[in-house]
């Protein structure tokens, strides 16, 4: 009888850290997007490249950190629906790169009559 | 499978060449408590995880940490590039580039190799995530250190980030440990009978005291940390001291 309670107990302590959880998803979003207004500022000023990778670094890190939270709350709704609105924003955001700047993984389409994939700077060394 | 992306997971900025930080940063490229451990560790414990939420929890952890290496890397070879030999003298580097030049090697601060032994695997998913949970707090303690030690602004923003990131990997593993707990203690999945759940016991009472008090004791000692990062993670962890509920379901 013990353990029936117990379980009880952690169910609803679950759902009570699953709604806090929801909350931490949230902030995390918030100030993703607050965050990549104050990054984009100082990074527009270095190149218009730098500030559009900084988005989509800023887009990338709210989808990981959304993933990583999905992985223990695959029920929240919420989440899947923050989830997807970020991957269609990262889609065009990555998307608008690569047709400027050149592939930036295997399989992105080369718009050039070179093998541009080879021939950019790895990332650290820019 | 793995597809590389020719891009960091968060930008580096270096303000000033220098190599005596590049030297003790080394620790989380190649120490026991680096990135390098962290990925092929979590790597390494997926395959005998119970349940498929936990495997693609430790894959997709494994598979950050793995971008946090290249980050460390980069910091790396940014504040060693161009050092001349008498400021490789001056921090101590001079051994390094004996057997390595200017090539980053897989060594800890002081440059004892990569330790294998540090990759700890139990087919054991209680024991495999304690472990990794308590791993994550001694890759946040180290970049607590490096932090202190650095005056650079770029270096410490970086550095900053990656010691946010284990705070949020930490927080996941014990979401996953509790879960596991669960469905072992709920179904009674005994695959190989009771000493699994003797486990169980031992484990759901000391983990909230675990992640309570590490956490709170986070938010202490690094208030500038989580400034720097953003208020994401700072609310983070101000959420799981302040409501250990989020961390301490067992409590009542
Ligand atoms: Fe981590």
């Amino acid at each position: 009888m013990a353990t029936i309670n117990k379980n009880k107990n952690i169910k609803t302590a679950n759902t009570k850290a699953a709604t806090a959880n929801t909350q931490t998803a949230k902030a995390n979003v918030q100030s993703a997007t607050t965050a990549t207004k104050t990054a984009t500022k100082t990074a527009a000023a270095i190149s218009a490249q730098m500030s559009l990778m900084d988005q989509i670094q800023q887009v990338e890190f709210t989808i990981y950190e959304l993933i990583l939270y999905l992985d223990t709350h695959p029920e929240d709704t919420f989440a899947i629906e923050q989830y997807n609105m970020s991957v269609n924003e990262h889609n065009a955001l990555r998307a608008q790169y690569v047709k400027q700047y050149g592939p930036l993984m295997q399989g992105d389409p080369v718009n050039a009559n070179t093998w541009t994939w080879g021939l950019s700077d790895f990332p650290w060394d820019y | 499978m793995w597809i590389y992306e020719k891009k960091l997971e968060y930008p580096v900025r270096v303000d000033k060449r220098n190599p005596e930080l590049a030297k003790i940063i080394m620790t989380q490229y190649g120490g026991p408590d680096g990135e390098l451990a962290a990925s092929l560790r979590y790597l390494n414990q997926r395959y005998t995880m119970p349940d498929n939420k936990t495997k693609a929890l430790l894959t997709d952890i494994g598979t950050e940490e793995l971008a946090h290496l290249e980050i460390v890397a980069t910091l790396i070879y940014k504040l060693s590039k161009n050092a001349d030999l008498e400021e490789l003298r001056a921090a101590n580097l001079i051994g390094h580039y004996t057997e390595h030049g200017k090539a980053l090697y897989y060594a800890d601060a002081v440059g004892i190799p990569f330790p294998i032994e540090c990759l700890t695997a139990k087919d054991d998913p209680i024991a495999d995530l304690q472990d990794d949970m308590a791993a994550e707090q001694r890759a946040r303690a180290t970049y607590n250190h490096l932090m202190n030690l650095t005056d650079d602004k770029g270096v410490y923003d970086t550095l900053a980030f990656l010691r946010q990131r284990e705070i949020n990997h930490f927080q996941r593993f014990g979401e996953a440990l509790q879960q596991v707990q669960e469905s072992y203690a709920c179904k009674k999945v005994i695959v190989q009978g009771a000493s699994i759940t003797s486990n169980v016991a031992v484990a759901g009472t000391t983990t909230p005291n675990v992640q309570g008090v590490s956490t709170s004791s986070n938010v202490a000692g690094t208030s500038t940390a989580a400034n720097v990062q953003g208020t994401s993670t700072a609310s983070n962890i101000a959420g799981a001291s302040k409501t250990p509920n989020v961390s301490g379901t067992y409590k009542k």
